[in-house]
């Protein structure tokens, strides 16, 4: 199985800025739903899926 | 109108904020690429899982531009609207609860400017993100499958804004009428009620907003179109109504009582 991997460049680009922007917001929140440890493993292993669901269930939000 | 300008301005640095303009964007335009992706690699993907016979495999179909497209908003339709509805639950319900509605309130802000730029801030993040992630999907489609022909596209493309349009006002009415996860779940149940009304009995439903839907998938592999202006005017004039409704509701309700919670 060949892959262009060219193709593929900017889905993976569009995957690392998703994981990079939810690590960042999680670094700098004050507080989460939960330790802040677990949500940096849901969200380096849970792929997109992961970051989505820190995005909408792990953020204190006031 | 100033109010309603300066409401606006920081419900988008809000967005921001939370990185709500960053993710919900790229989590749409990766849900939506993929699927010319995986539908150009699909006879690898199976080949690659090795339980299909050589056979099946050589005389497997990929799937024109036209098929893909349809694919690419029915994903709109199904996860979109999941992403659309999470994200803006809390649009009012997060700010009376939270307490900043009762700051913003006692000022004379008028409800109406204040649910009018809530529902402008949805909107913008639904078109920023249907925007990018269409041209994403239409780039592929085209590179991948072969030519998508630009008049069907477009229309398509604008029938499906309306659509979700129609999803963010009745997403705003219940985030007014009630609390987050709630409005969430209430607005997502009304929605999938309608599609399925719709494609139940699409004859008594000629009028439904979800016939845009129907119209749109049928309008990209070319097939002459429906009237399209029923239900456009219907989903105009139920976008009205449930911002009418909303600003109703919370003029009525006034700043929610926090000494009682």
């Amino acid at each position: 199985m060949n892959i262009n991997w060219g193709l593929l460049a900017p889905v993976i680009a569009l995957q690392i800025i998703l994981m990079l922007t939810a690590l960042i917001s999680l670094a700098r929140a004050e507080s989460v739903k939960g330790a802040k440890w677990i949500w940096a493993l849901v969200i380096l292993f849970g792929n997109i899926v992961g970051s989505i669901i820190y995005f909408i269930a792990g953020r204190n939000e006031a | 109108m100033r109010q309603t300008w300066l409401i606006y301005r920081k419900e988008m640095l809000g967005m921001t904020r939370s990185y709500q303009l960053l993710w919900v964007p790229v989590v749409i335009m990766l849900l939506v690429v993929m699927q010319p992706i995986t539908s150009y690699y699909l006879p690898d993907i199976l080949a690659a899982s090795g339980s299909m016979p050589e056979e099946l495999l050589a005389g497997f179909p990929i799937p024109g531009s036209a098929e893909v497209m349809v694919s690419v908003l029915g994903q709109y339709s199904s996860f979109g609207v999941l992403i659309f509805v999470i994200a803006g639950m809390q649009v009012v319900a997060g700010e009376r609860y939270g307490g900043t509605a009762a700051l913003v309130l006692v000022r004379p802000v008028s409800s109406a400017s204040f649910i009018c730029a809530k529902w402008a801030g949805q909107m913008t993040l639904m078109l920023i993100s249907f925007v990018t992630s269409y041209a994403a999907a239409w780039y592929y489609t085209v590179l991948l499958l072969g030519p998508v022909s630009w008049r069907e596209g477009l229309i398509a493309g604008g029938l499906y804004i309306l659509w979700l349009t129609f999803a963010i006002s009745l997403t705003v009415l219940f985030s007014t009428l009630l609390r987050g996860s709630v409005a969430a779940v209430i607005s997502l149940l009304l929605i999938a009620g309608i599609s399925l009304g719709h494609s139940l009995a699409p004859s008594w439903f000629a009028w439904s907003p979800a016939r845009l839907l129907m119209i749109a998938a049928a309008a990209i592999p070319g097939s002459p179109l429906d009237s399209v202006l029923f239900p456009t005017i219907t989903t105009l004039l139920l976008c009205l109504a449930c911002l009418v409704a909303a600003i109703w509701s919370l003029r009525r309700q006034g700043i929610p009582d926090l000494r009682g919670d």
